[in-house]
């Protein structure tokens, strides 16, 4: 895995690659609480992801509703085919229905 | 099999025995109310768990033979089988013969001919009870099931008989919530569904969110959602299951088959820790649920009612939700309420450890050296007169106690399921015989110590089937007498001066007086014309020669092997007394000491010896007055205008020298006789530990065992009970004990 974050223009963007699962869980939250801590809103890219399990989901899951109960934007820049099989698998599209790319 | 799976295989026997036991109570309870649902899962329950685990050791026999019980019993419980007498005494079946399978595993031997017979025999009759009309195949074969991905939904071919309360959705309906460590123990949820896919459709899926924590506290290798899904499948319930194999053990699975009973829907939202309004919508969104059944669902177990159907408010509540999302107080309360129930449960079961009774016993005997030790030290700080040291001794010693007390109270169990374990046999003899009688138990919360209660089941059990043989008459003689066509029998326990009471009743002809005396004349018990009072008559029947079977049927029906009886309980330093009122019924009573380890003791001496009487059993102590001195030959004084039998220890135990000028009474009851015990000195209240004696020593009467003073000096216990009975009755003693013990 690998990431790059940046943080511009009061945006913090987190690049997740690789697992998204219980073996990268606790690393991917540290990334996500730092992208938190930030001011602004927060984007994520999810093209790189190779796996997603149900820890990756609740890790989304729980910085989606963080982001709104901060009254922050979340962006799902980009999302793998892993990564929407999965939202779909879960019905969560709509959950995340405001993040997610316009085409998804 | 290595030590570990010896340890794991008879932790297995050992629940099993339990849930057995649980099986045979539930399906009893069964027999009087038939429609109790939870009776009804708590059999389902005990039945899967014991598959469950016989199948992790590969005891293939019990999982075959289970499986098929499971079966049915999984139809009684969705109501496509209704209770019966029959197979409800097909069940108890089912459940003695998995007890002797179970007996088998503990004794390690493969099940032999006779065995697996009789599993086939009683599978054979259970597959009667499977071929009715049914949805699934025994053995669900998907290999070759061509399940479509894409909007074809399949339906149940062969839908299940539905009643008037099942629901119209014909999918079936999963809810699982995973235990936190699932994900740990390399298990993704989401697989698990994933699989189900492979030979059904997941038509909907509900993920319940409210439990995941923020970023900032979230463990994210734990589990938190929560998953309601519908299912359309055509295999059967065991497939299904079989996917939540490797998790159920932390996690909740629940399966609702299709047209289930919408009481399995109000069991759901009992159960589930979620509000059972935000769980009802998730199960209508589902498809699982119409927003009927939901308001039928939530409106029926808010009124605490399974049995409404009728379901007219059912369209205003759902109007209520839906339109004003208003929430219903009251509903929300019962909801709250039921949710604090379920957690209490869990929390219960959670503080519960078993432990083995042999390290019980070791930390009460550890307990009993640490009073004695304490003791010792007490008297040595007494001896050397040092205040401070005086001070903590007791100070030490009043915790003692304490750990002493609550030690003794870890092994102090409710008399309630000896009591239950009754209730078979009174159904079984009661059947056997053609009697129809009823069983009332009064006092199952009674405590009393793990050791007794097992020693007490045999006495117990010949007691009541004497009742339930001889004493309860034949119907059509109740009949004739005015009394109810159904007998009763009472067992019923409480606590009395330091003793537990447990009382044996029942209504049925009682014992004939003349009839007794005169069988006691011609076995040469007693001689003719002799008078007796009422309880030596009853007394009789416990004695040796009284009883053979023949003998005893000709007569009254009653005593077979109650000498038997009345020994087991003796050796518990118990007794048994009868009351009986001829064409009303019999009681008979065993008094049994709480606990045979510890004694709270009155300390006494007679010439260098001590000993010591338990302080229950004392009355009073005064002073022997002068003109009742045994030179005068007198074995009875005065008290207070009332004949007190008393016997002199020295004379009893033979103790030789002079009395001292003053010597002193201790007055004992027991069971409603008083004696006095001749004693000359009093060292007062003591506190101590049973050192049982020796085999040697078990013939001797009057002593009930020994103890260890503080000083290393051993006191001989006095039995009381046979005591009173050397004095009240005037019969000749061992003259042979010792009157002095040397230290130990």
């Amino acid at each position: 895995m690998n990431a790059s974050d940046q943080c511009k223009l009061g945006t913090s963007r987190v690049v997740i690659a690789g697992e998204m699962t219980i073996y990268t869980a606790r690393d991917w939250r540290d990334r996500l609480l730092v992208a938190m801590g930030a001011p602004g809103d927060v984007e994520l890219d999810l093209s790189g992801v190779s796996d997603i399990d149900a820890a990756g989901i609740q890790l989304l899951v729980s910085l989606r509703m963080e982001a709104a109960a901060a009254d922050r934007a979340l962006r799902l820049l980009s999302v793998s085919a892993r990564v929407t099989e999965a939202l779909t698998f879960c019905r969560l599209t709509e959950f995340f229905s405001d993040a997610l790319p316009a085409q998804a | 099999m290595s030590a570990q799976m010896d340890d794991a295989l008879q932790t297995l026997v050992v629940e099993s025995r339990e849930l057995l036991q649980h099986m045979e109570e539930a399906l009893l309870l069964l027999e009087q109310t038939p429609d109790d649902a939870e009776a009804v899962n708590a059999i389902f329950r005990a039945a899967h768990t014991i598959k469950g685990s016989a199948g992790l050791f590969s005891l293939d026999h019990v999982v075959a033979f289970t499986h098929v019980a499971e079966s049915v019993l999984d139809r009684v419980r969705d109501h496509r089988l209704g209770m019966s007498p029959a197979l409800g005494s097909l069940l108890l079946e089912v459940c003695d013969h998995l007890g002797q399978l179970i007996d088998g595993v503990a004794a390690g031997q493969a099940p032999d001919d006779a065995l697996s017979g009789r599993s086939d025999a009683i599978a054979a009759r259970l597959q009667t009870y499977l071929e009715a009309p049914s949805a699934a195949p025994a053995e669900p074969d998907f290999s070759d099931v061509d399940w479509p991905d894409g909007n074809d939904i399949a339906h149940p071919s062969a839908a299940p008989v539905r009643g008037n309360d099942s629901v119209t959705s014909g999918m079936w309906h999963i809810s699982l919530r995973s235990g936190p460590n699932l994900l740990r123990d390399g298990m993704d949820p989401l697989s698990i569904l994933r699989y189900l896919g492979t030979f059904g459709q997941i038509v909907n899926l509900e993920l319940i969110l409210g439990d995941i924590p923020p970023l900032s506290v979230i463990d994210p290798e734990s589990c938190y959602i929560g998953y309601e899904l519908s299912f359309a499948s055509e295999t059967d319930q065991a497939s299904i299951d079989g996917a939540f194999d490797f998790v159920r053990e932390d996690s909740v699975v629940r399966l609702i088959p299709p047209y289930g009973p919408l009481a399995n829907y109000r069991a759901l939202f009992a159960d589930m820790p979620e509000d059972s309004l935000l769980l009802g919508r998730m199960l209508v969104r589902c498809g699982s649920l119409t927003e009927e059944e939901l308001a039928q669902a939530l409106e029926t177990q808010g009124r605490m009612g399974p049995d409404s159907g009728g379901g007219s408010p059912a369209p205003l509540l759902g109007e209520v939700l839906v339109a004003q999302q208003l929430v219903d107080k009251p509903l929300v309360d019962a909801a709250l309420e039921r949710q604090q129930q379920v957690k209490a449960t869990a929390a219960g079961e959670a503080t519960l450890i078993r432990v083995d009774a042999a390290k019980l016993d070791q930390l009460i005997n550890l307990v009993g050296e640490l009073i004695i030790a304490g003791a010792g030290a007490q008297l040595v700080a007494r001896r050397l007169k040092v205040p401070d040291l005086v001070e903590s001794t007791s100070v030490l010693a009043r915790l003692v106690e304490d750990v002493r007390d609550s030690a003794l109270t870890l092994r102090m169990v409710q008399i309630g399921a000896t009591f239950n374990r009754f209730r078979r046999v009174v159904r079984d003899v009661a059947a056997e015989l053609g009697k129809d009688i009823q069983l009332d138990i009064q006092g199952g919360e009674t405590e009393l110590d793990k050791t007794v209660v097992e020693k007490i089941g045999d006495p117990l059990t010949h007691i009541v089937r004497n009742a339930l043989d001889h004493g309860i008459e034949p119907a059509d003689v109740r009949l004739a007498r005015g009394k109810p066509q159904q007998g009763r029998l009472s067992l019923n326990a409480h606590h009395e001066s330091g003793s537990i009471v447990i009382e044996v009743s029942d209504d049925g002809g009682g014992l004939r007086k003349e009839r007794i005396l005169q069988k006691a004349v011609e076995r040469g018990l007693v001689s003719e014309g002799q008078v007796l009072s009422d309880k030596e008559i009853f007394g009789l029947i416990f004695e040796p020669g009284f009883s053979t079977a023949t003998q005893v049927s000709n007569l009254s029906g009653r005593g077979v092997g109650m000498d038997v009886v009345k020994r087991n309980i003796l050796a518990l330093r118990g007794t048994v007394d009868l009351d009986s009122v001829e064409g009303q019924g019999t009681t008979v009573r065993l008094r049994l000491p709480l606990t045979l380890a510890i004694i709270d003791g009155f300390l006494i001496g007679a010439g260098n010896a001590s000993y010591v009487v338990p302080l229950e059993q004392v009355l009073e102590c005064i002073e022997l007055p002068e003109e009742d001195k045994p030179e005068q030959g007198a074995s009875y004084l005065n008290l207070r205008g009332e004949v007190l039998p008393f016997v002199r220890l020295r004379d009893l135990f033979d103790i030789p020298g002079e009395a001292p000028r003053r010597e002193n009474v201790v007055v004992v009851q027991y069971a409603g006789e008083r004696a006095g015990l001749v004693v000359d000195q009093l060292f007062g209240e003591f506190q101590t530990v049973i050192k049982p004696l020796g085999k040697v020593f078990s013939h001797i009467r009057c002593i009930g065992g020994s103890i260890i003073l503080g000083s290393g000096e051993v006191a001989l216990i006095l039995d009381v009970p046979g005591l009173v009975r050397q004095v009240t009755e005037r019969q000749p003693v061992s003259r042979h004990l010792p009157s002095t013990l040397s230290p130990v």
